[in-house]
């Protein structure tokens, strides 16, 4: 009997305290702007999409008087509760990751009037207080579809062939793609060439087998570059090119970075700077700038898309010069991207 | 105790001898005034959870009173103590295990064992406390809300300003009720499955197959009233994924094949079936993977105004419980079942259809878990996308161990990992301590319940024998 009624007591006692409970999150100082992340189910350490994001956003953290913190959803049921978690607790902004997450930052934009949301890759929703976050990746993947094809030729001059190793069939995917074939037919048009263009879409973002086993079944069909464009799936693709000897190009980040393994063999990666466009955006709100209503796009001429540095590999100094003259082409809109 | 059994007794009795009429007449009544008012007793309900502990002493006070006329003192011990020996298995794994998730929570942050490893052990120590106390205060409150913060809101309202910020406050004991349901729905298939020797893993994608279905009728009859369409919908869910469910039991009743493989297969089949539906031919705008939205005819009404979002789905889930049992333990096709999951060869020799059970023991089970996904669809969700899966299924088999297959144990454990699950995004948004802890913390609890001979061996508590024994699991594998 005593030992329950110690326990009981400690029980009671915790209560007691949790009524005092913090009332600003950790680490966050008075006067701070407070900006939230939800992340999509794939999680923060997705590699790709939500931990790109979220280092924008401690970037911003470091840098701006802002103080972010971030939810990881579990499931498409938690998407409006962890929303209404951050808006409950007067965030100024809270920054919604991905296509999934559309209805439900729609939904709790218009609950919230006087919170402002951000949402990567949809450009489709209007709101006052709303600012989606697009990404222009055909201007950064036609000229490195060009590269690509200039180094097929390179290492295999009588049958280059370019192939990528796609994720899911979904337009933020077919952006890169097309733009990456428009890029190696520009090549072939310009030179006289006829370096082919393959590949396959897995159909899965999480699948670095059925990657890999796509990857070396395009090599052996006489693929000298790998497209990796897919999250994890795109990666096993990469794999498969590093194992057969063959060229690279990453997707999203600099994967010379994220993927150590591979990174020799990497030509470059076609970088979608979700960290540049979320800070961009939070830097408007704290400048009282926030563009609501509108969509911030992430372009050549902003840092939002471009070419990772060249490391490991040679790119000869003639075909790094076209590459140059084409992106400066496509920023200024002469070139069309076949997006 | 035979005077009050005496009372009690004459009481039924009375109401017994109404005709049936007056019977049914005043259960309507009930009920409806229930309804009529169901905003306030919802209410009441969500601060009665945030503020238990004031709950538990008027319970306290009560007792106090009862055990008046019926000899004081050492009743109401020998009351409190039945009650607490019940109690103390759970109610100590949850304590072992958030003592062990919140070690994790403190040596698991770099800046502390960094202090530590530089000597300074008191000061990491310190630390490490200091996160440990943030993270379970952010926790509570996600779960259960600040009872200060209640009470206040309370003194608001009273004071004219609306019941707006009670609707704050008690947004967490809220969420935990939310989440519970596909918890108690799910849990409640697996369990019956378990009571009919059938291990029912295909929880997972008899949910998806439900929630699409109910969608599907959500959003193709605009014009229905709501008291047609919302019923409607509800029961396409359940049947498809009743039927998707009994597949595998006319499996095993016709062929012999083990329930636990066809049902992991067909997991992996309905998956795949609605990826290929939600990007394909229900896809609502190119690319976003998901169907229209349902009509608000169709919607699982909700009590309260944003930012409480607890609707009917509760309600539901608690019937589907009580449902459950009755049909269990009251009859004969609960009776039949039990047999068979208890000795299949017995029930045949005893004259029962064992085929006929198994079917109608999984397409029940697969009912069941199809509700857990309308009720997501209908009342949270208004719509299926990629990514709905969230486990809720696989969680499932551990709620109905936790629960030892008793519906009523599989709805407090239920709204226990509702409460952990929605306490889980206060911790990380407020402390920076990852969900993950929280699963942790789950799947403690359910090795403590499951092993209860280390709860004891800890707690050095007596074993009580008519604990054991009593629940019966799915027989051995390929039997």
């Amino acid at each position: 009997m005593r030992k329950y009624a110690l326990i009981s007591i400690l029980l009671i006692a915790l209560v007691l305290l949790t009524g005092c409970g913090p009332a600003l999150p950790e680490g966050c100082e008075k006067g701070d702007f407070k900006v939230g992340m939800v992340s999509d189910v794939g999680g923060l350490d997705d590699a790709s999409f939500n931990e790109n994001t979220w280092e924008g956003l401690q970037r911003a953290d470091d840098e701006l008087a802002v103080c972010a913190k971030f939810i990881e959803s579990q499931a498409q049921a938690d998407y409006e509760k962890n929303i209404t978690e951050f808006a409950e607790q007067d965030y100024d902004l809270i920054i919604t990751v991905g296509f999934l997450l559309g209805d439900a930052t729609a939904k709790m934009a218009e609950q919230y009037p006087d919170v402002k949301f951000g949402i990567i890759d949809v450009g489709y929703l209007e709101s006052p207080n709303l600012a989606g976050i697009t990404f222009n990746v055909d201007e950064a993947s036609f000229p490195i579809g060009y590269l690509a094809a200039g180094m097929a030729v390179e290492q295999d001059p009588d049958d280059p062939q370019v192939s990528y190793v796609g994720g899911m069939q979904i337009p933020p995917v077919e952006q890169f793609i097309v733009a990456y074939e428009a890029g190696v037919a520009y090549y072939n048009a310009q030179k006289g060439t006829d370096v082919k263009f393959t590949g396959v879409y897995v159909g899965d973002f999480e699948a670095p087998d059925q990657g890999k086993i796509q990857g070396n079944s395009l090599i052996d069909e006489g693929a000298d570059v790998i497209l990796g464009c897919g999250g994890k799936t795109g990666n096993g693709g990469l794999a498969a090119a590093k194992e057969r000897g063959k060229l690279g190009i990453g997707v999203d980040v600099d994967q010379y970075y994220t993927l150590p393994n591979e990174k020799d063999i990497l030509i470059t990666s076609t970088m979608k700077r979700l960290d540049n466009a979320v800070f961009t955006v939070v830097e408007s709100l704290v400048n009282d700038e926030f563009p609501g209503g509108g969509v911030y796009v992430g372009s050549l001429a902003n840092g939002g898309v471009g070419l990772a540095p060249y490391h490991d590999i040679d790119v000869p100094a003639e075909l790094a010069a076209e590459v140059e003259a084409i992106l400066i082409a496509v920023e200024a809109g002469e070139l069309d991207t076949g997006w | 105790m035979t005077e009050q059994q005496g009372l009690e007794n004459s009481f039924k009795n009375r109401i017994a001898a109404w005709p049936l009429w007056a019977r049914l007449t005043s259960l309507a009544a009930l009920v409806g005034i229930a309804v009529l008012s169901s905003k306030w007793l919802i209410l009441f309900l969500l601060i009665a959870l945030g503020l238990w502990p004031i709950m538990v002493l008027l319970g306290l006070g009560v007792l106090v009173l009862m055990s008046k006329s019926r000899g004081g003192w050492p009743w109401m011990k020998d009351w409190l103590k039945a009650r607490l020996r019940q109690l103390a298995v759970p109610a100590l794994s949850v304590l072992a295990a958030l003592v062990i998730g919140g070690l994790l929570i403190m040596f698991t942050d770099q800046v502390v064992y960094q202090t530590i490893g530089e000597g300074q052990i008191g000061k990491g120590i310190g630390m490490g406390f200091a996160n440990l106390g943030r993270a379970y205060v952010a926790l509570y409150q996600g779960a259960l809300g600040s009872p200060i913060r209640i009470v206040s809101a309370i003194f608001q309202a009273i004071g004219g300003e609306g019941i707006k910020p009670i609707l704050g406050a008690v947004r967490g004991p809220s969420d935990s009720l939310v989440q519970s349901v596909p918890y108690i729905f799910a849990g409640l298939a697996v369990a019956l499955g378990f009571r009919a020797g059938l291990f029912n893993i295909g929880a997972e994608g008899q949910i998806g197959v439900g929630w699409l279905a109910a969608v599907i009728i959500g959003f193709s009859f605009p014009g229905l009233p709501g008291f047609i369409h919302l019923p409607l919908a509800v029961l396409a869910g359940a049947l498809a994924a009743g039927l998707w469910g009994s597949l595998a039991g006319i499996l095993k009743a016709k062929t012999g094949a083990h329930e636990v493989i066809t049902t992991i297969m067909l997991n992996y089949i309905s998956f795949r079936l609605s990826e290929w539906v939600l990007c394909g031919p229900l896809e609502d705008v190119q690319g976003t993977c998901r169907t229209k939205e349902i009509l608000s005819s169709a919607y699982l009404p909700k009590f309260l105004e944003h930012p409480v979002t607890m609707h009917w789905g509760f309600m539901v889930a608690v019937a589907a419980a009580a449902a459950t049992g009755w049909l269990l333990f009251k009859t004969t096709w609960g009776y039949e079942m039990r047999t068979v999951g208890t000795n299949p060869d017995a029930a045949r020799y005893g004259g029962m259809n064992v085929a006929k059970t198994y079917v109608l023991a999984m397409l029940l089970s697969g009912a069941l878990a199809g509700l857990a996904g309308v009720s997501q669809g209908l009342g949270i969700t208004h719509n299926i996308a990629l990514g709905f899966s969230a486990g809720y299924g696989f969680d499932a088999i551990a709620l109905a161990l936790l629960g030892k297959s008793n519906p009523v144990g599989v709805v407090g454990a239920s709204i226990l990992f509702g409460a952990l699950r929605a306490g889980a995004a206060r911790m990380q948004s407020l402390a920076g301590i990852p969900t993950e802890i929280v699963q942790i913390v789950q799947s403690l609890v359910i090795v403590f319940i499951a092993a209860p001979a280390i709860i004891r061996g800890i707690y050095r508590l007596k074993d009580d024998d008519s604990e054991s024994g009593q629940t019966v699991f799915s027989r051995g594998w390929g039997s």
